[in-house]
């Protein structure tokens, strides 16, 4: 089982902002943010439909659902919710056992938060990616 | 979120009608949302949530150039989708955007020919856009390609047909006179590709160069011939399928004009891996060939369609669109006697053009053009023309006759009917039609002085 690692999620998310930001305009980051509204909102519906799957030991759908939730989520550069679900896609109809769910919600929050800080320094005019040292 | 809302954001870019446009695939909408963004500036952007909803998009929508789509979709995968579109676009090149744990698929897509690239998720703008771009190249040097092939294959047609035309006018109109019927019947029957079954058609006819011209003249009023003149009739698509067979594209035409099989001969079968059209090709030029032949030697419609259905050996549902289309009578078509240079642009010559010498000129069925004017004056310094020429006057029941000029009616029961419906045998969209051919009378019909 696979610990989620916060700070390289952090820096993905920043990084995947930044590569989408075309030219910083209020109009861009107001499409951002409806973007990352959408995800957030849609998430964790994904993740109650994973749930159900896994508890109903559907692997099929298992599998399914965790590739949905994978692509949505490393779409927004979301790298531990997405790791999460692709170990629950690849373990689904294994005897081993796959990332557990709260986990899922765990990195889900965490993500949360950090695209509040993104959108919050876009919004202000700050960089959004951190210098390399 | 919604299309409209990323489309507030891009209305910003102008497109014009050269703008190429992509076609994004994917189950997940903000992953359709962002590539819109990414690419929106540059490109037409349009999206499908599905592998089925993306074909009817490329079915009834604009052309497009480029197809991204995801691998792993709900009903039909990324793999899937993009083999139907190899098949029946093959101009559009087509991307895989796959999770990382799609490699191997993607790998063995490419490999297999499915796929011009792939992309991971998330893709960097920069990488999309570069890939988009090399996309949107391979599909113009594809398009071009395919475009020089098209006018080469539809000039190398106009030209052979064109020297069929200058060998022998009488199988010229002939081949027309079929070509005509095939093309009436496609339309009645819906079938596609008509351009293949109508080349087909005059294609049949090339090998008539090589007839002596007493046997060509049977053969073009429909008379019965001894066994060893048959044999040179039944040779004749195996001259085409020779003249033709190294040229591109062609490879349905000529598997139709192999399966004309030998007068009294048996029954021919579609190879198996051959194109499904061509079955029903084949069943709707033998069609037209045997009832030109009927109506050549003065046989009625009805009586042609019925001696047809006698021999067994033609399709029901070709005959039945026949009976449709020749079987019913219409309104009688009136044909004009004329001087040569009576003849206007519109007529259709109803009888063929013969010089005094017995050789003929221009065959029945064939259309006044400017082109064929000019060479009827050319004919007549050269040698003296029987006149006058029959010819179908356009709206004929509403002018007057010129003086000198006789006037013959095709009556019901006198074998001689001109009176089929003008049908659109898709001019200009086809590579290989003949130029200046009958279209729309009858084939074969005989005036009768009324």
């Amino acid at each position: 089982m696979t610990a989620p690692d916060t700070a390289g999620t952090a820096l993905s998310i920043r990084t995947r902002i930044a590569d989408l930001v075309e030219d910083g305009s209020a109009h861009e980051i107001e499409f951002i943010g409806r973007l990352v509204v959408s995800f957030l909102e849609r998430a964790p519906v994904m993740l109650a439909d994973l749930d159900a799957a896994i508890a109903a030991a559907d692997h099929a759908a298992t599998a399914q659902r965790a590739h949905a939730l994978k692509g949505a989520a490393a779409n927004l550069g979301v790298s531990s919710v997405a790791a999460l679900c692709a170990e629950i896609e690849q373990l689904a109809g294994t005897a081993r056992p796959g990332a557990h769910p709260a986990l899922l919600r765990s990195a889900l929050s965490e993500a949360e938060a950090c695209f509040t800080g993104v959108l919050d320094d876009l919004r202000s005019g700050l960089p959004i990616v951190p210098r390399p040292a | 979120m919604s299309n409209e809302s990323n489309e507030l954001w891009r209305r910003s870019s102008v497109f014009t009608g050269e703008t190429p446009s992509v076609l994004v695939v994917d189950d997940e909408p903000t992953v359709l949302e962002t590539l819109t963004h990414q690419l929106g500036t540059d490109y037409r952007v349009i999206t499908a949530p599905d592998g089925l909803t993306a074909l009817e998009m490329l079915e009834n929508g604009g052309p497009v150039a480029v197809v991204i789509s995801d691998m792993r979709m709900p009903d039909m995968d990324g793999i899937e989708l993009l083999g139907h579109v190899r098949l029946k676009y093959p101009d559009i090149t087509r991307v895989l955007h796959t999770a990382q744990g799609d490699l191997t698929s993607a790998i063995s897509a490419i490999n297999t020919g499915q796929v011009f690239r792939f992309l991971c998720k998330p893709c960097p703008t920069r990488e999309l856009r570069a890939t988009v771009r090399d996309a949107l190249e391979q599909h113009r040097l594809v398009s071009a390609e395919r475009e020089i092939l098209d006018k080469t294959l539809r000039g190398s047609l106009q030209a052979l047909f064109g020297c069929l035309e200058l060998a022998s006018p009488q199988a010229f109109a002939r081949a027309g006179r079929i070509r005509d019927l095939v093309g009436s019947l496609c339309g009645e029957l819906g079938l596609g590709n008509a351009w293949e079954i109508e080349v087909a058609a005059m294609a049949s006819q090339l090998g008539a160069v090589t007839l002596p011209p007493s046997v060509l003249e049977k053969l073009d009023r429909g008379m019965p011939l001894p066994e060893d003149e048959q044999k040179m009739i039944d040779a004749m698509p195996g001259t085409a399928i020779r003249l033709l067979g190294e040229v591109p594209m062609l490879e349905n035409v000529i598997e139709i004009i192999r399966g004309l099989r030998p007068a009294g001969g048996v029954h021919w079968h579609a190879p198996e891996e051959a194109d499904p059209v061509v079955a029903a090709a084949v069943a709707v030029l033998r069609a037209a060939t045997d009832f030109e032949a009927f109506t050549s030697r003065g046989v009625a419609a009805e009586h042609a369609i019925a001696a047809m259905a006698d021999q067994g050996d033609h399709d029901g549902p070709v005959l039945a669109a026949l009976r449709r289309i020749r079987g019913i009578e219409a309104e009688h078509e009136t044909v004009h006697a004329l001087r040569i240079g009576e003849l206007e642009v519109g007529m259709r010559i109803a009888e063929d053009i013969v010089a005094v010498n017995g050789l003929v000129l221009i065959g029945r069925g064939i259309l006044v053009t400017e082109m064929l004017l000019e060479r009827l004056t050319n004919y007549k310094h050269i040698v003296e023309l029987i006149e006058p020429v029959w010819a179908v006057v356009p709206d004929a029941g509403t002018r007057t006759n010129a003086p000198d000029a006789g006037t013959r009616t095709n009556a019901p029961d006198a074998g001689a009917r001109a009176t089929a419906p003008e049908a659109d045998t898709g001019t200009g969209r086809s590579p290989g039609k003949g130029q200046g051919s009958g279209r729309g009378t009858a084939p074969g019909a005989t005036p009768v002085a009324a």
